[in-house]
């Protein structure tokens, strides 16, 4: 059996060239990761699962032998096809801090990150800031506008994260296009900006 | 590494529940391709025979006649990542799956432009 392809010319002729730009969208359990990737996506979020598998979780002595168990977390991402050369992938993390060991998997190149933050439970978001710091990776924080939440300012929610003044922050309501459009950017605009300090750089 | 006995009706799953779902790779759990991330974008090679795959790997081969994810891949068939990568790694060894480019390099400034533009149209 052979796999056909139609529109492609045969042989050397033909080189892969979509390149993916990944994008990961963090946070703490609930803060709304689903619900931000849903509004950008331009397909319903996909879910695929992960696994870690973890020798000695339960130990038989008396055989001698480990049992090798494996547990899967499922997580949701999204897609944003630019043109026919460039794809942006959107990819939640799994709220939860025991599944830390996807992360990498995760993040392994990605070029930018949201850690979308609920102010009821702002604990949750220091494992992500933790991470892209220090992993070096670029990240905003957004803010989620919970009903019933007090407002609060984002000086104070910069200075209970304890991010640094450069980190770029803003309010959002996940479960509108609009508004996550404008943390999206916030995001790519640092990415411009580093950029061209990149570009700057080397021309001197 | 040796292979796992059949799993007993674990096979998928929904949760966090205890599975096997690395029978179907030999027992191995990590490809030895790093180049192979879940946003990775594979495509079938021009004429790429399935004799002698697995079902799994020849529904993989078919996934990818377009270009497709490794991400978009597992969702499709249903599998953990990491059995998904495994599998496109050998088929991407017996060169039946070609691997677009991954080499990771610093964004271009009219990449980031075209994609502001792109989500500025949404
Ligand atoms: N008011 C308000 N509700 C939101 C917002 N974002 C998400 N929600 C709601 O909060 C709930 C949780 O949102 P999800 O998107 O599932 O959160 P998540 O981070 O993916 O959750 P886990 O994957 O379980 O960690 C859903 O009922 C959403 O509709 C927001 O910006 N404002
Ligand atoms: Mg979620």
């Amino acid at each position: 059996m052979t796999i056909k392809h139609d529109d492609r010319p045969a042989g050397d002729a033909w080189k892969p060239r979509i390149r993916p730009v990944k994008f990961v969208v963090a946070g703490g359990f609930g803060a709304g990761k689903t619900t931000f990737v849903g509004a950008l996506s331009e397909i319903p979020p996909l879910r695929t699962e992960a696994a870690m598998t973890t020798v000695g979780a339960r130990v038989d002595h008396r055989r001698g032998s480990e049992a090798k168990t494996t547990t899967t977390v499922a997580m949701d991402f999204g897609r944003l096809t630019v043109d026919e050369y460039l794809v942006m992938y959107l990819f939640g993390t799994p709220g939860q801090e025991r599944f830390g060991f996807m992360w990498d998997d995760i993040c392994t190149h990605a070029l930018g990150a949201v850690v979308l933050v609920d102010t009821d439970r702002l604990d949750q978001s220091f494992p992500a800031v933790d991470y892209f710091e220090a992993k070096d990776i670029p990240f905003v924080v957004a803010v989620n506008r919970f009903e019933g939440t007090t407002r609060h300012d984002l000086g104070a929610v910069r200075d209970a994260l304890g991010v640094s003044p450069n980190v770029p922050m803003t309010e959002c309501d996940a479960r509108h296009t609009e508004s996550a459009k404008q943390v999206l950017l916030l995001l790519l605009d640092e990415l411009v900006n580093a950029a061209r300090a990149r570009a700057a750089a080397t021309v001197v | 590494m040796s292979a796992e006995p059949p799993s007993k009706g674990h096979g998928r799953t929904g949760g966090h529940d205890v599975v096997r779902p690395f029978v179907m790779t030999g027992g191995r759990t990590r490809a030895d391709r790093r180049d192979l991330r879940i946003e990775t974008m594979l495509t079938a090679v021009p004429g790429a025979t399935t004799s002698g795959l697995s079902a799994e790997q020849v529904k993989l081969l078919r996934l990818c006649q377009a270009p497709i994810s490794i991400a978009e891949a597992s969702a499709e068939l249903g599998l953990v990542i990491g059995v998904t990568t495994i599998l496109a790694a050998d088929l991407v060894s017996e060169g039946r799956l070609e691997v677009h480019q991954t080499d990771p390099v610093e964004i271009e400034l009219d990449v980031l432009s075209r994609m502001i533009d792109a989500v500025r149209a949404l």
